[in-house]
């Protein structure tokens, strides 16, 4: 009950400020523009020739204030908008009207859950490992090594590395499909060649944030490490005469990691920002190219959907890496 | 009979400070003989060179330390091993089984995501061959008994425990292999002194019990009056005195000990103090001759000069120091 | 000098002060550029790199070095602002909830967190799409300066809170110093080292953000920077067309960029940190 207490609830407070915050801003920023979405709208359809009367022009004008939740006041919009988030409706897609912008974001998320866990969890175990063995043989040439390639990888933006890998093994070698998802044409149903096929076309998006993943997770890994090595206990178990392999993994591993948990909470909005990055540019059918679509056909409401949905599961993945924290921390487990 | 000597032992710190070659000459020349089944203390101020001589007999050297010069000699079934002739792995393999060591202050010693009983099986397993788990066990259970710890501290965590049964603990560990040699480094110091007698008696017991040796590193006098048998006092690297415990309180011969012994309060004794005047000497550049000639009342001309050896006076009595070594001629 | 011959020791700093010093030059280069950067058509087009034309040409009829030049210039000073910017927010931030501490500190630090944690590319993008393409530079800077100061007001506060444990804090006020005077003047040298290795951090940040918002047609394409070259040379089919001096002049300059901005700030914080500094003090042998 204490744990509940202490650890539990602070965590599930700074949880509900932190959605609370960002979808205020989801709701403020569009509010704060001078651009009125509407009468752009109404400017673009007159602009193709359609002839709207006045009558019309105003009935359309209240429909689509409605529409984009622009109706009362500041804060009667403020209640009308939480409102409605939590029935989960974002309203339908503009571009794709009427389809609502949930059952997009449905279609799109399995795959952007699909790359984004898979390669947090790969890029995560390797560079912790990888980290803690080159900080701990730190005079080795191989570590060294090691700690120079992350170091020059790291900086690159999720952008520029995918186009990089895209260019040389897509395009040049021709080893892997230039973008999407599955090929076209292929069966749907689970056979064989259709996993192959997915595999094929996840891999260089998995690669870049693998890689660029692993960089960050090596480099944080050593530094820890590096530290913990001159521990006291670390120290004392080298002069206990302790096994090697006992002293990296049981003492020096195990205590480096929980930094790196925290870390990995941390990070999680970055992560995601450079998943859906790498998928833009490897037209992998997700959340990002759903959102490099929206933005090139103007449709306001996918992209409020989709931040604000993307704010909710970030808080909500990060507070699940929280709660497993104790598992690898006794000290916070029992006072 | 001896269990561990050391012959003319010189470790530095050697440091590159911006370019700049440094030495500190934390252990210069010294030789000492430590038999079995007695408590050897080494006594001396902060910075004096008692844990760098600690870790050179221990055998821990990492860089920037390094031993210039002199030997480690450990008595392994009748024969005298140098330490540093021997590779990593059986260096690795007479920790806890030959020679332990319980560490200055335990509060952060133990590993802080593992149970306790965890690190009692850790050194266990890393050293011998046991083939039945629950004897292995029962030992483990008997040990803590010894050093006063309830049982149930096996299933805690470090962070649960007090910094007094931590310390019980790491003295647990380093008898549960029965070495022949234990070395505590300021085992009491970090304690309240309810806590420091306790544990001061306990690793009397074990010596008593298990006929080993201590070797008990402390800059408190009165721990040595209590414990240890014979006191080697150290000053800027060198041993300027060794003799049997209640020779050094009653004959103190070199000006140092003399200080330190006439610094310690006595019952009903109600006269001024007197410390040892200025400060410790610099390892880096130690004054020339003898090194404590800066602060000596009996300082004369030839001090600076000549650099006294350690030479024995009378049975078992080691002093280095000029205003003897004329008696005796030399 | 001495702080700069010190710095220079470091390989790591001595690769990137160099390399940025490389790029700066090519930015003074740009006061001298024989064409007008907005200007299209100003040379024959898709010319591979030659004498005449060093990174060649490209598609819109322009010379690709002058063009780079000001495309660092600008990329540079986008992300200087972004940061100065950025800073300030954190300075004000960070003193006053490390300062203040109790409640004040505890809301702060609840809404820094949440400024820390959430997603900040849709919440670009969804700024972006409402101004597409009037955005001035300077309010690009403005914008990603409102969005990355959470991490520093974070770390200056933590600054603050060791700070005002210290003796010196309590001589002060007992000699009646007021709470802004001492902020100010007693705590700010502390605070700046801290600032000055995040803020090379910072301005990395900036450019990669505003290189992806370009390629996406998020900014005011008409300013070369290095995101709206790379966009350009994207939606031109660079690649396709065969045109890789176009694309990769960019992608190299932008690598070159991340790379010796990153090490000049992992080796700037290295040297600050007090106890890395023990580590220089080096481990020799004889």
């Amino acid at each position: 009950m204490d744990f509940l207490k202490r650890y539990l609830l602070p965590r599930l407070i700074q949880y509900l400020v932190v959605i609370v915050v960002g979808i205020t801003l989801v709701f403020l920023i569009p509010r704060l523009s001078p651009v009125d979405p509407v009468q752009q709208l109404i400017n673009t359809i007159r602009m193709q020739g359609t002839y709207l009367d006045p009558q019309a022009a105003e009935k359309l004008t209240e429909t689509l204030k409605d529409l984009y939740g622009l109706k009362g006041s500041l804060l009667q919009q403020y209640l009308a908008f939480w409102k409605r988030l939590l029935r989960g409706d974002f309203g339908p897609s503009l571009f794709q009207f009427p389809v609502p912008v949930v059952s997009l974001i449905k279609a799109s998320l399995p795959w952007t859950a699909g790359l984004l866990t898979v390669s947090t969890i790969l890029s995560w175990i390797i560079g912790n490992i990888l980290g803690g063995l080159a900080g701990f043989f730190y005079q080795k040439r191989w570590a060294k090594f090691l700690e120079n390639f992350a170091m020059v990888i790291r900086p690159i933006p999720y952008y520029i590395f995918s186009l990089i890998l895209l260019v040389v093994f897509a395009y040049l070698l021709k080893l892997f499909p230039l973008g999407g998802g599955f090929s076209i044409g292929m069966r749907v149903p689970f056979s064989w060649s259709f996993v192959l096929d997915i595999l094929r076309h996840a891999f260089l998006p998995a690669l870049s944030m693998v890689v660029l993943g692993s960089a960050v997770w090596l480099q944080t890994m050593r530094l820890i490490v590096s530290n913990v090595i001159r521990e006291d206990f670390v120290v004392y178990a080298k002069n206990g005469g302790l096994k090697r392999g006992t002293i990296v993994f049981k003492y020096v591993m195990r205590n480096a990691m929980l930094p790196q948990v925290t870390g990995l909470a941390l990070s999680m909005g970055q992560i995601f920002s450079g998943a859906l990055i790498t998928e833009i540019v490897f037209s992998y059918p997700g959340l990002g190219t759903l959102l490099y679509n929206a933005i090139n056909t103007g449709d306001y409401n996918l992209i409020m959907g989709i931040t604000a949905l993307s704010i909710i599961g970030i808080s909500t993945l990060i507070l699940l890496i929280d709660l497993l924290y104790p598992i690898f921390d006794p000290r916070v487990r029992y006072k | 009979m001896t269990i561990l000597k050391a012959e003319n032992l010189n470790s530095f710190y050697i440091l590159d400070i911006l370019g700049i070659k440094q030495s500190v000459m934390a252990v210069n020349g010294v030789s000492i003989e430590i038999k079995e089944n007695e408590i050897y203390g080494i006594a001396g101020e902060s910075g004096c060179g008692k844990t760098t001589l600690i870790k050179t007999i221990y055998g821990m050297i990492e860089p920037p330390l390094n031993v210039m010069e002199g030997r480690v000699l450990y008595n392994i079934d009748g024969k005298l091993v140098d330490i540093f002739s021997l590779d990593e792995e059986e260096l690795r393999g007479l920790r806890w089984e030959y020679i332990s060591y319980i560490p200055q202050g335990s509060m952060s010693v133990l590993n802080p995501v593992t149970k306790i009983s965890d690190s009692f099986w850790d050194f266990i397993k890393a050293h011998s061959n046991y083939k039945d788990k629950l004897e292995v066990e029962n030992s483990i259970k008997e040990h803590l008994n010894a050093v006063g710890l309830p049982l149930k501290v096996l299933n805690a965590y470090p962070h649960q425990l007090s910094g007094g049964m931590r310390q019980r603990v790491t003295i647990a560990l380093a008898t549960i292999l029965k070495p022949k040699i234990i070395i505590a480094d300021e085992p009491s110091t970090a304690l309240d002194v309810v806590a420091q007698r306790a544990i001061i008696q306990l690793l009397k017991n074990i010596q008593q019990t298990q006929k080993n040796t201590i070797v008990i590193v402390t800059h408190d006098m009165g721990v040595h009056a209590n414990i240890s048998d014979r006191i080697a006092i150290m000053y800027a690297g060198k041993i300027i005195e060794e003799a049997k415990t209640e020779e050094i309180f009653e004959n103190p011969l070199h000006p140092y000990t003399k200080y330190l012994i006439k610094s310690l309060p006595k019952i009903g004794d109600k006269s001024y103090k007197v410390s040892v005047p200025g400060l410790p000497p610099s390892l880096i550049n130690p004054p020339p001759g003898c090194k404590f000639h800066p602060r000596c009342d009996s300082f004369k001309p030839e001090c600076k000069q000549i650099e006294p050896q350690l030479i024995e006076i009378s049975k078992e009595h080691k002093v280095a120091c000029l205003l003897y070594s004329k008696e005796m001629g030399q | 000098m001495n702080l700069l011959k010190d710095l220079l020791r470091d390989g790591k700093f001595k690769f990137g002060f160099i390399t940025l010093c490389i790029l700066l030059f090519l930015v003074i280069l740009s006061f001298f550029s024989p064409y007008k950067p907005t200007m299209w058509n100003v040379t024959p087009r898709d010319l591979p790199p030659s004498l005449k034309h060093i990174f060649g040409t490209n598609s819109q009829g322009q010379d690709i070095f002058w063009q780079t030049t000001f495309a660092i210039r600008n990329s540079l000073i986008i992300a200087s602002i972004a940061a100065l910017f950025s800073r300030i927010i954190a300075i004000i931030i960070g003193l006053v909830a490390g300062y203040r501490g109790g409640r004040m500190d505890r809301v702060l630090m609840s809404i820094n967190d949440s400024f820390l944690v959430l997603p900040l590319f849709p919440i670009l993008i969804l700024v972006s799409t409402l101004i597409k393409g009037r955005l001035s530079f300077v309010s690009l800077g403005l914008i990603l300066g409102v969005f990355g100061w959470a991490w520093d007001a974070r770390v200056i506060r933590s600054q603050i809170l060791s700070l005002r444990e210290r003796e010196f804090t309590f001589t002060a006020i007992l000699s009646g110093s007021k709470t802004l005077h001492l902020v100010f003047k007693e705590y700010l040298p502390f605070v700046i080292p801290i600032i000055f290795s995040t803020i090379i951090n910072n301005m990395s940040w900036a450019i990669g953000m505003e290189i992806t918002l370009a390629i996406l047609g998020l900014t005011n394409l008409e300013i070369p920077t290095l995101g709206t070259m790379l966009h350009w040379a994207i939606s031109y089919q660079a690649m396709l067309l065969g045109l890789w001096w176009w694309l990769l002049t960019p992608v190299v300059i932008s690598v070159f960029l991340f790379v010796s901005l990153y090490l000049l700030s992992v080796s700037i914080s290295e040297y600050l940190d007090p106890r890395t500094r023990i580590q220089r003090i080096g481990i020799a042998k004889e």
